[in-house]
């Protein structure tokens, strides 16, 4: 998994990010439009795009967009 | 001192101590140790229990419900279903039926029945009407589908007409903890207690009792087929003696016939007084291999009663435990 | 515990009720305006109906009930159970079923019992309500079943208060031999208890002063001890994970059941998360009703909830199958696979 696949990913789903304002180091809680529901959404994404939950602990540990991609990268089993 | 009706019945009450969850401790914690206590004498894994039925007018919470609580704690598989009925006397019975109900369905092999309350948490200590009566208690019952022959016959009922003579009006949602008036208040007979502690009004719930359960233990007997010479033990809800006592002589039960022990011990012990009767008083015989005919009848707050014609044979486990820390008032 | 199959109760009809008052998404004062259109676009909650104080969930289901029984020219006297499910009763003792028992008119020879369990709880409730009827080997019985949500929740909570609504229902079941089988999956995972909890107010923490202290618990959300709490990751997490499982494991366990379902109720959550299990579960839209943009989230009573409000004439209509699936509160999960005949379903009542 790619983390510009990824990033396209979060662009795509959260309402009011601009294509290409996101990098693997911004923080999280600094883009305006990162709120709760904003993080539902990419759960939900998350589990239809890679298969993969990730827990309420989990997300408070990721201060960074390359955090979130390698807790969810780290959990996708490799495809036989 | 002037004798009130409600110390007349007191001193026919033959309640000699009752046990006092100490502090921090609620019915979630006594039917746990139960619980354990049970599991461990029978060598059953908690993977093996089908289902868990928590009766209980005493919750730890109003969400999540106990059922869920104890699966957390027991470490129940997820396949295990878990759902709190709140009931009261006539509780262990309604569990009973209920557990025996899942069981004939198919899904469950094996049900948890867990049944009791902290009812000396909702009492004020200077109501007289209900301050010595009530003990703290927690049961474990294991309900197991068998290819003996052994039918159970249940009678249930119902009558909301009598609601107020056990209540405890504030706390839910008719009238709230927040919008209440919870100063302690003097009843006529100089009963003190809040609105969100226990009511009881003796002398309705005597007279309900008196009126409706022997005509409800006949019933059952016809439905069954049979007379009270049939039934080994008649184990009735401990409320106080004198109730037992009187149902007894009204049936024209044989007094050997008919436990005491558990209400002198313990007090009324709610939905699990009907269990505590079984493991304080009849122990030996019910562990013992010849099956034993067992009418047990619970009946009160509601109005709720509800009765059944068990077999019970060689149990491998009955007893009662002490909860560390609980406090024997006499 | 193996899937239950419950033979010889038919499921004959379904009634609902809400209290007239209603709350807007638009007008909800925890969340600035923008935050409003976009918690109705997510949540796909635009109303719901909130009771009154001293109005108790039980009200409703009395009313439900009590239609119900009219339209289906039912004689009270042949009701021999009735299973009142709720985490709001109007008394913590005695239970709110025997209070209903005197309310509808029902014989002393009815048990009632209450069953406290919110989400799933309607699918419990009716296993439960099906397996007794079934062993009573007669007779007729009222699975009530609703909640007061918008009263535990702290209207300062912008994570809980604009989710919820209330509303009591009545569903109406009767001994057949020829009825076709119910086929139920009880889940539970108790570790998870406190993903949906309120922690004073029980015997665990008695309500004191403090209970009732309201806390900014998160920017924009305050709560009390005694206020409903909502982990809404874990929550959904569960829902995603839990929710499509059981009904899976439901549909193989239901012999020859070729072609989908007719129609697939699910608790109504949330729009974002049972959108995602429908999509996970392959299911076509138009087979999976909604109650949540005009009642919201009505806890144990949103599967009947949307069974009345947005099915109710196809329900009537003939022959169908339908799969009920609750999940939330304990944690607890339960589908149910249900095949009715024409079902009484009348218009919903406001109190």
């Amino acid at each position: 998994m790619k983390i510009e696949a990824f990033i396209k990913l979060i662009e795509d789903n959260v309402d009011g990010i601009a294509p290409g304002s996101l990098q693997s180091d911004t923080v999280l809680t600094s883009i305006p439009q990162w709120d709760s529901l904003a993080v539902l959404t990419m759960l939900a994404q998350f589990d239809a795009e890679y298969g993969v939950q990730v827990s309420g602990t989990e997300m408070q540990r990721c201060s960074t967009v390359s955090d979130l991609f390698s807790t969810v990268s780290s959990k996708v089993t490799k495809p036989s | 001192m002037e004798s009130t009706q409600a110390e007349r019945l007191l001193s026919l009450i033959g309640i000699e101590a009752r046990r006092v969850s100490p502090r921090g401790v609620t019915t979630l914690d006594l039917c746990e140790n139960a619980a354990r206590t049970l599991l461990n004498g029978l060598n059953c894994p908690p993977a093996a229990i089908d289902a868990a039925v928590f009766v209980t007018q005493t919750p730890d919470f109003s969400q999540p419900c106990n059922a869920n609580l104890l699966h957390g704690r027991m470490g129940f598989p997820k396949t295990t279903a878990a759902f709190d009925v709140n009931q009261g006397c006539s509780g262990w019975v309604y569990g009973l039926y209920l557990a025996s109900a899942m069981i004939e369905a198919g899904g469950c092999k094996r049900v948890l029945l867990l049944a009791g309350d902290t009812v000396t948490q909702t009492i004020n200590p200077r109501d007289r009407s209900t301050a010595l009566l009530f003990g703290d208690a927690g049961s474990a019952t294991m309900i197991e589908r068998t290819e003996l022959p052994r039918e159970s016959i249940f009678m249930l009922h119902s009558d909301g007409t009598g609601h107020e003579a056990i209540k405890v009006p504030v706390g839910a949602f008719r009238e709230p903890f927040v919008d209440a008036d919870l100063t302690e208040r003097a009843d006529s007979e100089g009963n003190v207690r809040r609105r969100d502690q226990l009511h009881m009004n003796g002398v309705e719930v005597l007279n309900f009792t008196l009126r409706e359960e022997p005509a409800a233990v006949r019933a059952l007997l016809d439905a069954a087929g049979v007379t009270s010479d049939a039934v080994n033990h008649f184990v009735f809800h401990q409320a106080n003696r004198f109730i037992v006592q009187n149902l007894a002589k009204r049936l024209r039960l044989k007094p050997d016939k008919v436990p005491v022990g558990a209400v002198a011990e313990f007090g009324n012990q709610s939905s699990a007084s009907i269990p505590g009767v079984l493991c304080h008083d009849l122990p030996a015989v019910l562990t013992a291999e010849p099956p034993t005919r067992v009418l047990a009848s619970g009946f009160g707050v509601g109005l709720s009663w509800a009765s059944c014609l068990l077999w019970l044979d060689g149990l491998k486990v009955c007893q009662w435990v002490r909860y560390a820390g609980s406090v024997r008032r006499s | 515990m193996a899937s239950a199959r419950v033979a010889s109760v038919a499921l004959r009809g379904v009634a609902a009720c809400v209290p007239r008052t209603v709350a807007r998404t638009a007008d909800y004062a925890g969340l600035s305006l923008d935050e409003r259109l976009k918690f109705a676009k997510t949540t796909g909650i635009e109303e719901r109906r909130c009771s009154l104080p001293g109005q108790c969930a039980s009200d409703y289901c009395e009313a439900a009930a009590k239609r119900l029984i009219a339209e289906l020219g039912w004689n009270k006297a042949d009701i021999r159970l009735l299973v009142c499910v709720t985490q709001s009763p109007d008394y913590p003792v005695p239970a709110t079923a025997v209070l209903l028992q005197q309310r509808i008119g029902l014989g002393t020879h009815c048990a009632a019992f209450d069953i406290g369990m919110g989400c799933s709880g309607y699918v419990y409730g009716l296993l439960v309500a099906s397996s007794l009827l079934g062993v009573m080997g007669g007779g007729k019985a009222l699975l009530v079943v609703g909640d007061t949500s918008t009263r535990s929740a702290n209207q300062r909570d912008r994570t809980t208060a604009p989710l919820f609504g209330d509303a009591g229902t009545a569903t109406a079941l009767e001994f057949n031999p020829s009825a076709p089988e119910m086929v139920f999956d009880l889940n539970s995972d108790g570790r998870g208890w406190e993903a949906i909890v309120m922690r004073h107010g029980g015997f665990r923490e008695p309500l004191t002063a403090d209970s009732l202290v309201d806390r900014e618990v998160a920017p924009g959300a305050w709560r009390a001890p005694r206020d409903l709490e909502l982990n809404g990751i874990e929550v959904f997490n569960f829902g995603l994970r839990e929710a499509p499982r059981t009904v899976e494991a439901l549909l193989t366990a239901v012999p020859g059941v070729g072609d989908l379902p007719d129609f697939f109720f699910f608790h109504q959550a949330n729009m974002l998360m049972n959108e995602m299990i429908r999509k996970k579960l392959k299911i076509p839209a138009e087979k999976c009703p909604y109650s949540l943009r005009s009642f919201g989230n009505t806890s144990c009573a949103s599967i009947p909830m949307t069974m009345v409000t947005a099915s109710a004439e196809a329900l009537r209509a003939g022959p169908r199958s339908l799969v009920l699936c609750g999940f939330g509160v304990g944690l607890s999960w339960a589908s149910s696979y249900v095949r009715t005949e024409g079902l009484v379903c009348p218009e919903l009542v406001e109190l």
